[in-house]
């Protein structure tokens, strides 16, 4: 009852979502799948009745509702968020968000948030990656392969217990309990404490910037709060010292896990796009990380895959293409590491060509000895000239 | 002299026998940083590394330099050796095992082949099947390799390796209660190794050690699948039929296992277990149709799952029994079982095994009832393999 209070009182009034990451889920219980139908080759519905309800009325306890999904199929690509790994099987249990349906107000399981998928809360609540929900109770791996990234039923029933916890402490304790998880060190926890307490607490930004310093908080917890802190308090936190503090701080080569290291390559990408980070700090940022931190090609190729200048428009978009053009041939040009080179000429395919940037181009590769180095210059060449000749 | 010190010189000889109560215990631990990396050409490098911290061998080591020859990761290159995904970097810390130069005695970090699955750097944490050392900082990949698991972190490793440094530097009374409290502390690297080392330690109270451990239900299920293998080497007798036992196995049956990453480490030991005959067809089928009735997963998890173990081994009147236990069994579940799934694997089972003609009319009689196309392939396929098995027979 508490957390129906909450969830009508951080949805505003007009609908639109203040910060369009956080998940507060109305409905969210654990059920057992007690009947599974098979529709064709690889379509199933399950029937599902509610055993536990962490979030909403507790009368939903015994309910039924329903989820129909494709099966993947092997060499037959599934529609990514909206497939089964695992067939349905009578007696399995998941952790599910329920909705009502329009037309008639019953209860269904949602997959997945479509379309698109980019707009779905549980999907955006951690940042990318595989939503948590739903959170079946089965082994979703293929032979000896397992998705990076994805949460076990264990850790998400353990987020839906914090879900619960807050739904029935008193209304004037939640945003206490929220602070209690946003660093209790759990890395599916935190950013949804984080995301949700900002959205609830208009004294939050206060103490988000305060656990911005604390040390111990994971690398989703403060991935998500720099995020959290750009929408709501935006220039103040975006140009603040305490940002570049936390910034710093991810790419300083003391990063030890792999899992850590994607969603801040995601943040940063991200920040980028929605302008929350401008081009400069951002290179300058991206450049540091591969400085100080061996990476595998594969990650430097994504953590660079972007458009910064897509958006531009004029003479700020002339400034900022030259700027970081001077910059990257400064990058090659100087005895920084190969890593450097090869990234920063993986940045020359992004900006715009002129005669003036291809002589420059030119004079570098005659100047360049390492041989990866100078094989991607002559591929940034190859398509350079072929724009410039377009053009 | 220390603990680990002895337990080290006594068993690295044996470390990599069969049917040893494998552990790994590094003679040289250290953490260590790059300070040099040189470029041999594109794709070899060779770096030396400073000792920043010992973990274990002997502390003049701090200071110490000692070098690196690698090979990255390379499409045109095929893996040879040691293989990097990313490039060594000047100031790159990591945790590394190191051994010295047959001839110049000069200190060396180790890098073990992926390939090598009975490099030391599998032994003690054989299920997670990935080496864990060298564990550098640094950042593998966006997304793991097809084929693989996720990689221990460097920061998991690195609880490890403190680990290690605890035991290598408490007495031996002390070193045997810290590995009692790690092989319980809730880690999976930790569990394992911790279990492992005092097995081979041979401690004393070991066995009904073990035996608490593998009924306490807070161990993580890489420290039981680890009591397990451990106390079927130690004590096959007592432990293989006992009730602690089938009491463990039918908890990773029943439906509750919640992560990829246990079920992975389950499967491992359930096939490990038949390969080394510490499981039975009598015990195994029971359990694996309890886990696929209780448990759904991806399609591929199963796959190897169909093994009955080499029956073959077995002296010939057990074999035959065993054979006829499992063909009874394939039966009753292609007959009775209402989950496709498991009249499949019922039908699979039948490749392991030679049939003989009453086998085969039996087989053949499903085949006229079976409505299903694909129980139906399954079992034509089985019995083809009988024939061709026997056709290789007699040619030998």
């Amino acid at each position: 009852m508490f957390f129906l209070a909450l969830v009508m009182v951080v949805m505003p009034e007009d609908g639109q979502t203040p910060l369009r990451r956080s998940f507060v889920p109305e409905i969210l219980v654990r059920a057992k799948v007690t009947d599974v139908t098979s529709h064709g080759q690889n379509w199933e519905t399950a029937t599902l009745v509610i055993d536990h309800v962490f979030a909403g009325t507790a009368k939903l306890t015994g309910t039924r509702f329903r989820v129909t999904a494709p099966v993947v199929m092997p060499f037959r690509s599934g529609v990514y968020g909206h497939s089964l790994l695992a067939r349905f099987q009578v007696g399995e249990f998941g952790v599910w968000v329920l909705r009502r349906a329009k037309a008639d107000q019953g209860l269904f399981g949602g997959l997945e948030c479509h379309p698109p998928v980019e707009d779905c809360p549980e999907y955006w609540w951690r940042y990318g990656g595989p939503a948590p929900l739903p959170a079946r109770r089965v082994i979703s791996s293929r032979e000896g392969m397992i998705a990076t990234g994805r949460f076990s039923y264990d850790s998400v029933l353990k987020w839906a217990q914090v879900v619960q916890a807050i739904s029935q402490a008193a209304r004037e304790r939640q945003p206490e309990l929220l602070k209690k998880y946003s660093h209790g060190g759990d890395p599916l926890i935190e950013p949804w404490a984080i995301r949700v307490l900002a959205r609830t607490d208009p004294l939050a930004p206060a103490f988000l910037k305060e656990l911005a310093e604390n040390a111990k908080l994971t690398i989703p917890g403060q991935v998500t709060l720099d995020s959290v802190l750009c929408e709501v308090i935006k220039k103040d936190w975006q140009d603040s010292a305490l940002r570049l503090r936390l910034l710093q701080g991810w790419i300083s080569g003391e990063l030890g896990d792999d899992y850590s290291a994607r969603w801040i390559s995601d943040r940063l990408r991200a920040a980028l796009r929605d302008r929350e980070l401008d081009i400069r700090t951002w290179l300058r940022l991206v450049m540091g990380w591969i400085t100080n931190q061996s990476m595998s090609k594969s990650f430097r190729f994504q953590l660079l895959n972007v458009s910064p200048f897509e958006d531009l428009r004029g003479t700020k978009k002339q400034n900022e293409e030259q700027y970081v053009f001077d910059v990257l041939i400064q990058l090659i040009r100087k005895n920084a590491g190969t890593e450097v080179k090869l990234a920063a000429a993986q940045l020359l395919f992004s900006v715009s060509w002129n005669d003036s940037r291809l002589r420059t181009v030119r004079a570098l590769l005659k100047e360049t000895l390492e041989e990866e180095v100078r094989t991607e210059l002559r591929a940034v060449l190859n398509v350079a000239e072929q724009a410039n000749a377009d053009k | 002299m220390t603990l680990a010190i002895i337990i080290a010189l006594s068993c690295l000889p044996e470390l990599l026998q069969e049917n040893q109560v494998s552990v790994f215990v590094p003679e040289m631990l250290v953490r260590g940083r790059a300070v040099e990396v040189m470029q041999v050409d594109t794709t070899h490098q060779r770096a030396t590394f400073v000792v920043e911290h010992v973990y274990s061998g002997g502390a003049e080591l701090a200071g110490q330099r000692f070098t690196v020859a690698a090979t990255q990761f390379s499409q045109k290159v095929s893996p040879i050796g040691v293989l990097l995904d990313a490039r060594l970097k000047n100031g790159e810390v990591g945790i590394w095992v190191l051994d010295r130069d047959g001839t110049s005695r000069q200190l060396r970090g180790r890098i073990e082949s992926p390939a090598d699955k009975d490099s030391l750097a599998y032994v003690c944490w054989r299920y997670r099947q990935q080496p864990v050392l060298p564990a550098r900082r640094v950042i593998h990949s966006l997304y793991q390799p097809a084929g693989s698991i996720p990689l221990a972190s460097y920061d998991a490793v690195r609880k490890w390796a403190e680990a290690v440094g605890r035991v290598y530097a408490a007495g031996q009374d002390k070193g045997i209660r810290l590995l009692r409290e790690l092989a319980q502390n809730g880690d999976l690297l930790i569990e394992p190794w911790a279990i492992r080392l005092l097995a081979r330690n041979r401690a004393e109270g070991l066995g009904s050690f073990l035996e608490e451990l593998a009924a306490n239900d807070k161990l993580t299920v890489a420290g039981q699948v680890t009591a397990d293998a451990v106390l079927a080497e130690t004590n096959p007798k007592g432990w293989q039929k006992s009730k602690t036992r089938q009491k463990l196995m039918q908890s990773w049956v029943n439906g509750k296992l919640g992560d990829d990453l246990d079920a992975v480490q389950v499967k491992a030991r359930f096939l490990e277990a038949l390969a080394k005959k510490q499981l039975d067809v009598y015990d195994w089928l029971p359990l694996l149709t309890a886990w696929r009735t209780n448990q759904s997963w991806s399609g591929g998890f199963d796959w190897m799952l169909q093994s009955v173990g080499p029956l073959n081994e077995l002296p010939p009147q057990e074999r035959d029994k065993q054979q006829q236990y499992v063909v009874d069994f394939a039966v009753q579940q292609i007959t009775q079982a209402k989950n496709h799934d498991l009249k499949q694997f019922g039908a699979r089972w039948l490749f392991s095994i030679v049939l003989t003609d009453a086998q085969i009319a039996t087989v053949r009689s499903l085949i006229k009832e079976t409505d299903n196309e694909d129980l139906r392939d399954t079992l034509r396929a089985a019995l083809k393999s009988t024939e061709r098995q026997k056709s290789i027979s007699k040619h030998e």
